[in-house]
């Protein structure tokens, strides 16, 4: 499944709807990830850029 | 990470939290090993779920609402209050708790100010800080803490859980920077801002003030009782603390560990020092304690450790035990520590907080001891 990616500005307002594919979030600071498991729930990837790398967390 | 709060609230929950902190105030609301667990196994090692039965508690300082929740899953039947003067964390908390059941019990109030209290909160039971009382500016804890004391009924009990220990070898919350913690404010400061190992980005941006909001200035029992009343009272804990341990079990990696033994002997005759007041040997009765360590023991998640090396352990840092029935032991990983590696799992390396302190407001006549402090060790020892 394609993942979708979207660059935000940190002041962005949240978005919706909420995603049906993969979709990732990316801010300044780092990015989201998520992706559908169905029922509402998500998997979560959060990264965070750090000097230039993206450190998970 | 799995999660069922949708990508609105966790884009909010990282512009209030900051990216690098969002895995784990994520972590904290969806996955029980985060906070719950913990929870449960500190508060209901003093008390038992019947002696919140009807009472009021207030989770000072409840942020997004993690702790408030998890209360309200743990005392289904006592009213639970989140207060903060964050106004944004609080809408967040008030937005997940509409979508969760166990909030019917829950209610959350702002505070005016970072060192004031809203009028009319009414009086508590319990007044529980989790995570919260090392986010406090110096002149905050002095002003707040008698303040709440006072908003304490008799044999009120106010709980210190999970602040970073002020004597610990590594300021784990803030800055991840050995010694820090015994460096004057302004050294502590420059350090942190340049040679920290978490938060790197965001602590050079930070000033003193920043820093202390950050949590680089962690509590310790004496600065806690010194800024209650006299009636406040070490509670002995059932589980058993030693703060040498502390140390010890900070202490981990090539070299460090000769570092431990000068600093475990130090910490050892503190112990003994104060003991009777911080720690050491429980004075709970023998059948009150077998109660509550059930308790304990039904929600501890041992680990694989030896008993020959723990019961070593208990020997050395504790001395003499009554009889040593049972040894349980858990690895509590650490939130604070460092860089998380994996997708909101929870990893650490040193355990450095103060887990639990529990105070009674003893009022005149009532006889009994009271704050009651459970170490924030990786290791714990339950004797049942």
């Amino acid at each position: 499944m394609a993942t979708a990616v979207f660059e935000l500005a940190p002041s962005t307002a949240a978005l919706a709807p909420p995603p049906t594919a993969p979709t990732v979030y990316q801010y300044p600071e780092g990015w989201l990830e998520f992706v559908p498991l169905g029922a509402g729930r998500y998997r979560l990837h959060v990264r965070t850029r750090l000097e230039g790398a993206y450190v998970a967390r | 990470m799995e999660t069922s709060l949708p990508p609105s609230v966790i884009q909010k929950i990282a512009r209030c939290e900051g990216f690098a902190w969002t895995a784990e105030a994520v972590a904290r609301h969806e996955n029980p090993a985060a906070l719950e667990h913990r929870l449960t196994r500190h508060l209901f090692s003093y008390f038992s779920p019947i002696q919140f039965r009807g009472h009021r508690v207030l989770d000072f300082g409840c942020g997004t609402g993690a702790s408030t929740l998890s209360l309200a899953r743990l005392l289904p039947d006592s009213a639970i209050v989140g207060l903060d003067f964050d106004e944004a964390r609080l809408t967040l908390a008030r937005s997940i708790a509409s979508r969760r059941t166990e909030a019917r019990t829950v209610s959350f109030v702002q505070s005016p100010s970072p060192s004031t209290l809203p009028a009319e909160l009414g009086m508590f039971d319990y007044v529980v800080f989790s995570d919260a009382l090392h986010h406090l500016l110096p002149t905050e804890r002095r002003t707040l803490l008698p303040l709440l004391w006072k908003l304490l009924r008799p044999s009120g009990t106010l709980i210190v859980h999970h602040s970073p220990h002020s004597w610990y070898p590594i300021e784990s919350c803030a800055s991840g920077l050995w010694l820090l913690n015994y460096l004057p404010d302004r050294t502590a400061g420059f350090l942190a801002r340049w040679f920290s190992s978490i938060d790197e980005e965001a602590n050079r941006e930070r000033d003193w003030e920043d820093l202390l909001r950050a949590g680089v200035r962690g509590t310790n029992e004496r600065q806690i009782l010194d800024l209650l009343p006299a009636n406040a009272e070490v509670l002995q804990p059932v589980v058993q603390h030693s703060r040498a341990a502390y140390w010890r079990e900070g202490v981990s990696g090539p070299g460090w560990s000769i570092a431990a033994i000068p600093a475990s002997a130090a910490l050892g005759w503190m112990d003994r020092r104060w003991g009777g007041r911080a720690g050491a040997v429980s004075r709970f009765s023998r059948l009150q304690a077998q109660l509550v360590a059930q308790r304990v023991n039904d929600v501890v998640h041992a680990d694989a450790v030896s008993h020959r090396r723990v019961l070593l352990r208990v020997l050395w840092n504790i001395g003499p035990l009554p009889r040593i029935a049972k040894v349980h032991v858990e690895a509590d990983s650490h939130h604070h520590t460092a860089p998380a590696v994996e997708n909101g799992a929870e990893v650490g390396r040193h355990a450095a907080a103060l887990d639990l302190i529990a105070m009674h407001n003893v009022q005149a006549g009532h006889a009994g001891p009271v704050l009651q402090v459970v170490d924030g060790v990786q290791d714990r020892v339950v004797i049942l």
